[in-house]
């Protein structure tokens, strides 16, 4: 892979970080393209494949991150996150009313040939520092696989999987976005 | 254009919707005509298990953690015999609306927060909580055996839940208790 496309990816996804903790939603909405599926899954606590344990009995329940058909923590279209950027537009979206302060530290990006020549298949990890009202603070922490598109001479993300390494999720929710 | 919370998680999907419809005959037939008497947005069966269904279908309970802690343990629930896009829309619905992130329960989360926090003010605790919203207009209401309000909204429930826990509360032997 050509070092400046790696420069350039990376600096589309710090830009990308800087708009979501600058709260420039509507800019960072129009980095997707029209397709996108925005999907964010956690993962469980599971015995490794190795173990003596119960899961001889049942091969699948050592699969730690969930099925993207099963439940989830987000999974958005473009029109869906356009919803809840509105929503926190409207004055009466309660969770981010004081609203968060976010600090989004975006590392280990790879890149990858995606499946079409105008793709790229990107990876990354994230922690993401929220802290709110007086002392409120969550750490989330995950990896990202990225499909990235180019459209019209600019990089679009055509597909985002998010996966947050805590079993219990403990922040007390999630309103804002990775 | 105004897109706010309802786009996408009010009314019910109407795959949803048009599935219950389908389906409501045989829920009348099997479980009595008493189930077509109510249309509850959200219930507890006393004292924790509690079922919300205004737009996903979901189940939850309530565990107590000690005096201002309460985990929420929450469920998606869907018909096995329905159809792959009602269950997707149900899903769906689940995730985006009363899921950690849904657009209704990322704010209940803080506002359940701020009411416990608020609870333990000096000046909240000086005054009892008022649940007199629709009081004297509930009745008991033969067919549904249940008591019922006149009102859409009101505390009606709250005072049977507070009722029922103050019976178990102070009751000395299970005999005293009313089932």
């Amino acid at each position: 892979m050509r070092e400046e496309l790696l420069r350039e990816v990376e600096q589309f996804l710090y830009r990308e970080a800087r708009l979501l903790d600058e709260r420039r939603f509507h800019e960072w909405l129009g980095l997707f393209t029209d397709d996108v599926r925005y999907w964010m899954g956690g993962r469980s606590t599971r015995y490794p494949p190795s173990s003596k344990s119960i899961t001889v009995l049942d091969r699948e329940r050592r699969q730690e991150s969930e099925n993207e058909d099963e439940l989830a923590i987000l999974d958005e279209t473009k029109t869906t996150l356009g919803g809840r950027i509105a929503r926190l537009d409207t004055g009466m979206a309660w969770a981010e009313d004081p609203p968060s302060r976010t600090r989004h530290i975006i590392a280990n990006v790879e890149v990858e040939p995606g499946d079409t020549a105008s793709e790229l298949k990107v990876y990354s990890n994230f922690l993401v520092y929220r802290t709110r009202a007086e002392s409120e603070q969550d750490f989330y922490v995950g990896s990202r696989q990225d499909v990235l598109r180019r459209v019209d001479g600019a990089w679009k993300i055509a597909r985002r999987k998010l996966v947050l390494d805590q079993n219990v999720l403990l922040p007390k929710n999630v309103s804002i976005f990775f | 254009m105004l897109v706010g919370a309802h786009m996408i998680a009010d009314p019910p999907a109407p795959e949803i919707l048009a599935h219950e419809e389908k389906i409501f005959p045989e829920i009348v037939k099997r479980l009595g005509p008493r189930a077509g008497l109510f249309k509850p947005v959200a219930g507890t069966v006393f004292p924790n298990f509690s079922m919300l269904k205004p737009t996903s279908r979901t189940f939850r309970v309530w565990h107590p953690r000690g005096p201002d802690k309460t985990e929420v343990w929450a469920w998606v629930y869907v018909d096995t015999a329905a159809p792959p896009d009602v269950k997707e829309a149900v899903r769906l619905a689940g995730v985006r609306v009363f899921g950690p992130a849904g657009v209704f329960e990322q704010d209940d989360m803080d506002n359940w927060q701020a009411c416990t926090q608020t609870g333990r003010g000096v000046v909240a605790r000086r005054h009892p909580l008022n649940y007199e919203m629709g009081l004297g207009h509930e009745r008991y209401d033969d067919d549904l055996k249940a008591w019922a309000s006149e009102y859409r909204f009101s505390e009606n429930n709250q005072r049977q839940f507070y009722q029922r826990w103050a019976q178990l509360m102070t009751a000395e032997r299970w005999a005293e208790v009313k089932s």
